[in-house]
């Protein structure tokens, strides 16, 4: 029967294939829209597009007018970097504009780690080449970061981890687990006259989503496991770790900075310098920035010590990866080699405070020649403990989910998270999920701004 | 086969011809007898041409009408007959095409079906990932960004779609003059390159606070980038914001009038006990300079020296008015008394607690009770929409996402972020979920800002301070690398603030001399000078500076720098330091700095130590000016207190 009508049909059928193909073909070639473009002016040299350098030293600026000098004779490999602004979030929407536009404006894109798969899935930046495989020198565990569907987009230019930052008179020992560091932070804060006890950030930005995470793994609990929302298998312990913010807010404790609402890496640095708090979670940048503060020392000595957080950290860090709008994509690859090899990845570390990605800038670091003779150096013994805190840390750290919503997804768990922690909200858990699986697949529902949690 | 002719009538040929003769017979008689009607007729004929051609038309068609039934009638069932075969004929082709058609339409269907499933399309339609949205950049001045973003948000949100089509971002625009030389450069700035606010995020909207900027913006030259009006989305007046506790004595001056004029309410608040009125610098703020026209147009205090001299003050930042707010929630009530000048929605976002520009989040309460009251004869703010299209970057996606965004603004949709409509009108319903409805407020007429207004007001402004010779003193010892608890260096953070002091508070008229110090062995002399209408020139000549060598006593650099003016009458001096060094105990040597200064300095830190807490700058008292430029205070809001005119020696 079927074949009769194969026979008898054959030629619309034939037809019909034709059109069908044609159907999923032309819009996937257009990527949506082809039209209304206007052409890309281009320009001189290689760009590359990030978020401020916040290393004292510039040294990001200072290698790429190395990489200049070494190639002052070729107009096309002459680097300069766009800052586009020292917050994420614009940072990520200017970089997205602009490659939605198909833009030639950037050759080098500075991404987030969690961007990574956004950009990919977007098709604004290119596999990289990597014509001998993987380097096996990266960081293993930032391979996750850099990779889409199985495909490598980006190198990783610097790692991040959360670790702790502690006056040397206020730990008694190392702290076993997060609720074990709050005790501390509370004892600190009622016996040994500090104001507080810790300080994380809990204001309403990335860093928030970054600390409401830790805090919720620091208690047992998980949010997204294996692509799933499960935030609502995991309601006590999220429940515990809600309670320990809000138990230590004023008036019930003082085992958290009461501005923690507000808080940001920097507005915590300034409460830990003026001992305004004796426990502090912060990116490794922060130590540099602490130990060139003549008073965080005594007789030439730290006042404070660092070690990994007493739970996992989040995973976090910047790729770079080339645009695919670039119209000097080899150049592009050429010169993120040299960002990403061994001696920038030390330089950037011993000077600038950036948390190497290469496993041998790690061994046996040495001061940053280019220090000047007033500056408080630091020395190759704190920086060899700094690297091997680092390391140490970044071995037990967790990425964060690795989706190209994920900005969605951090936007709608964080309002709930700080809504909770900061003024009791009450959580329906499985309303809360349904909103994090909403905005996990990008689609995130509508919420009265009073009832965050759904 | 044979002919068998019929007997009688000869053969058939002679027939023929014989009726062929008797037609040709008949038809001569007939012209014959026929020819003079004929003649007549064709006479008649050519004098009716027309009507006789349409009667001769009727005629035939009737006729064969006529005919065609009779015919039809004869032929019934030979024409019944070939229908039903045509029809027959007919429906057999068209269930064959309908039937290709089906297989045709089935096929695509299922290899469509298939392709999508394979690509992920169907799972996007129906319950799976969607496609990231569109980003949209939105710019506006920080007193916008509260209301703006709640819109934002409740129109990202609103769609009926079930995949979001577009994401907005909405970030404060800095200065004045930040926009405008934003449009000029391609938006982007060199790192460090002066005010923090730009950076690079390049808008696909932007919404001014009066048509009048509008104007002047669209009116200046921007390489590969246009700029669209769309008109206004909104409007709030110029009110002032005065201590509650002030009400019941400011009703009694004013007679119970509901709407005075902008002078008879500031000198009334000015008789009963209000002491300073702040109001944004016009040097980095529009909403300052926009203010200053109906202050100065009105003379509500005095000429526009005497308005200089009795507003702003170095004790709140004067980079913004939502900046101005937000310092001023964070202080505790007092019996003081103030009054702060400002849009009316931005008032009422303090009033209410609601979020103030990017640093005062909501809810907010503190600071001092203020109650809103509005005047008869200020400008309106009216809010205009721009559209921004830079060459290389535009999109049909991306015009279709403004102009759906601009549709749903409408003129009236901030009125529920405490804006009235474009004519004036308030928001009647009820405020819930945040949303703040101005309510009972009075509507009000409607009266933009123009361009020619803003540029009168900017020359009067910056005719009210005299010259001045403004020796800008950098630290560029080694200590100057060290970081700042936001990141990037101090060094890179002073050169930013020198930057955008050149680029705002430094006025065309004033020479800048720009000095570094740090004690370094074979330090090459540097000094620049940039004379009037030069001031670009400090930035190029901080160009390529980089911290290197070791400290030199504090009180040596400002003593240094303070005896290279001292010959000027009108002199500024700024050090830009993170305090470098002193002696232990400083006050011999401060006593004999005190001594020798002829101006007052200011000391601006940009390092961990504070006014407060340095014992050096402790030890000199008032002799000098600390201004602290740690805390993540934006450059603007450093430059604008340096800079304050109420502090400056022959200023103001």
């Amino acid at each position: 029967m079927l074949g009769r009508y194969f026979r008898r049909y054959w030629i619309p059928m034939l037809a019909g294939v034709g059109f069908g193909i044609a159907a999923v073909l032309v819009p996937l070639a257009l990527g949506g829209d082809s039209t209304g473009r206007t052409p890309c002016p281009g320009h001189v040299g290689l760009v590359v597009a990030g978020g401020t350098d916040v290393s004292a030293g510039a040294e990001r600026q200072a290698l790429v007018r190395k990489w200049n000098t070494l190639h002052q004779d070729d107009p096309d490999l002459q680097a300069r970097i766009v800052e586009i602004s020292s917050l994420a979030d614009l940072q990520r929407t200017q970089l997205a504009a602009a490659s939605e536009a198909r833009s030639c404006d950037y050759d080098v894109l500075t991404l987030d780690a969690p961007w990574t798969a956004e950009f990919a899935e977007k098709k604004a930046i290119v596999p990289f080449p990597l014509p001998h495989g993987w380097d096996p020198d990266f960081l293993p565990e930032l391979r996750q970061s850099v990779t889409w569907h199985r495909t490598v987009y980006a190198l990783p230019f610097n790692a991040d981890v959360g670790l702790l930052y502690y006056w040397n008179d206020a730990r008694r020992q190392p702290p076993v687990g997060l609720p074990d560091l709050l005790g501390q932070a509370a004892e600190a804060a009622n016996g040994h006259g500090f104001p507080a006890g810790y300080s994380v950030q809990l204001a309403d930005y990335e860093g928030g989503t970054v600390n409401a995470l830790e805090l919720i793994w620091g208690f047992g609990g998980d949010v997204v496991h294996d692509d799933q929302i499960v935030i609502d298998r995991y309601a006590t312990q999220v429940r515990s770790a809600l309670a320990a913010v809000h138990t230590n807010l004023p008036p019930q404790g003082a085992g958290v900075d009461r501005t923690v609402g507000d808080a940001t890496e920097a507005s915590s640095i300034q409460a830990f310098e003026g001992r305004q708090v004796a426990f502090m979670r912060n990116w490794p940048y922060a130590f540099r920035v602490l130990a060139a503060d003549p008073r965080m020392r005594a007789g030439g000595r730290l006042r404070f010590g660092v070690s990994p957080l007493p739970g996992p950290s989040v995973l976090g860090g910047q790729n770079l990866a080339i645009s695919a709008h670039s119209r000097k994509q080899e150049q592009a690859r050429r010169l993120i080699e040299f960002l990403t090899d061994h001696d920038a990845q030390s330089e950037l570390f011993v000077c600038g405070g950036f948390a190497p990605t290469r496993e041998s800038a790690y061994q046996a670091p040495r001061p940053c020649l280019g220090s000047s003779p007033s500056e408080q150096s630091i020395g190759q013994a704190d920086l060899t403990q700094l690297a091997a805190q680092i390391r140490q840390a970044i071995a037990t750290a967790r990425p964060r989910p690795v989706a190209p919503a994920y900005q969605e997804f951090s936007e709608v768990f964080r309002r709930c998270f700080r809504a909770a922690a900061l003024q009791s909200a009450d959580v329906d858990y499985a309303a809360f999920a349904r909103l994090l699986r909403s905005a996990y697949s990008g689609k995130p529902l509508r919420t009265d701004p009073p009832r965050p949690c759904g | 086969m044979t002919i068998d002719p019929s007997p009688g009538d000869g053969s058939g040929r002679s027939k023929i011809l014989r009726q062929l003769l008797e037609v040709v017979t008949n038809l001569w008689q007939l012209i014959i007898f026929l020819a003079p009607a004929a003649g007549i007729g064709a006479a008649v004929l050519l004098h009716h041409l027309d009507q006789i051609s349409v009667a001769l038309t009727w005629a035939i068609a009737v006729a064969s009408s006529l005919s065609g039934l009779v015919v039809l009638a004869t032929k019934k069932d030979t024409i019944t007959k070939w229908l039903r075969k045509w029809a027959k004929h007919a429906w057999a082709a068209l269930v064959g095409l309908g039937r290709s058609i089906l297989a045709c339409g089935l096929t695509a269907a299922v290899v469509a079906g298939v392709g999508w499933a394979a690509t992920g399309t169907v799972a996007a339609m129906f319950g799976g990932s969607c496609s990231p949205p569109l980003d949209l950049r939105v710019l506006t001045a920080p007193e916008n960004l509260t209301a703006l973003r709640r819109v934002a948000a409740e129109y990202t949100t609103a769609g009926d779609t079930r995949c979001r089509p577009v994401r907005i971002t909405v970030a404060a625009s800095g200065s004045v003059l930040n926009v405008a030389s934003g449009f000029q450069n391609g938006w982007y700035s060199a790192p460090g390159a002066g005010e923090n606010g730009r950076g690079a995020l390049q808008p696909d909207i932007l919404v001014p606070a009066s048509s009048g900027e509008a104007d002047r913006l669209l009116a200046a030259p921007h390489p590969n980038v246009r700029l669209e009006n769309e008109g206004s989305i909104g409007s709030s007046p110029l009110a002032v914001g005065i201590s509650s506790s002030a009400t019941g004595d400011l009703d009694n001056a004013l007679a119970g009038r509901d709407r005075p004029r902008l002078g008879e309410l500031l000198d009334a608040a000015r008789r009963n006990g209000v002491q300073r009125i702040f109001r944004a610098s016009p040097d980095v703020s529009e909403i300052g300079v926009l203010a200053s026209v109906d202050l100065y147009a009105g003379g509500a205090l005095g000429d526009p020296r005497s308005t200089e001299r009795a507003l702003g003050n170095a004790t709140l930042p004067l980079s913004d008015s939502a900046a101005l707010l937000c310092e001023l929630r964070h202080r505790p009530a007092s019996a003081e008394r103030l009054a702060v000048i400002a849009p009316e929605q931005v008032l009422a976002d303090y009033v209410h607690g609601r979020a103030l520009g990017a640093t005062c989040p909501a809810p907010g309460w503190g600071g001092p009770q203020l109650t809103i009251h509005r005047v008869s004869d200020t400008h309106t703010f009216d809010y205009p929409f721009i559209r921004v299209t830079w060459d290389g970057q535009s999109s049909t996606r991306r015009t279709h996402e403004i102009d759906a965004f601009r549709r749903w603004l409408g003129h009236g949709r901030l009125r529920s972020e405490a804006f009235r409509d474009a004519a004036g009108r308030p928001g009647t319903a009820d405020s819930t979920g945040g949303s703040l409805n101005l309510g009972p407020a009075p509507p009000v007429t409607v009266r933009p800002y123009h361009r020619a207004e803003i540029d009168d007001a900017l020359a009067r402004f910056a005719q009210v301070r005299p010259p001045q010779h403004i020796a800008l003193a950098l630290d560029v010892s080694g200590s100057m690398s060290g970081g700042r608890s936001q990141g990037g260096s101090r060094f890179t953070y002073a050169v930013q603030l020198a930057r955008t002091a050149a680029q705002t508070a430094i006025h065309d008229t004033d020479t800048v001399e720009l000095d570094v110090f740090s004690r370094l062995q074979k330090q090459p002399p540097f000094r620049a000078v940039a004379p009037p209408g030069r001031r670009g020139a400090i930035g190029t000549a901080l160009d390529g500076l980089t911290p290197q060598g070791s400290d030199i006593p504090l009180y040596d650099a400002i003593g240094d720098a303070a005896a290279r003016v001292a010959a000027y009458p009108q002199a500024i001096v700024v050090v830009l330091t993170d305090g470098g060094s002193e002696a232990a105990d400083p006050r011999g040597r401060a006593t004999a700095l005190r001594h020798a200064l002829k101006t007052r300095p200011i000391v601006v830190l940009t390092g961990t130590d504070t006014c407060g807490r340095s014992a050096s700058i402790k030890a000199l008292g008032t002799a000098v000016r600390c201004v602290d430029a740690g805390g993540g205070r934006e450059p603007n809001d450093v430059v604008t207190s340096v800079f304050d005119l109420t502090t400056q020696p022959g200023g103001g």
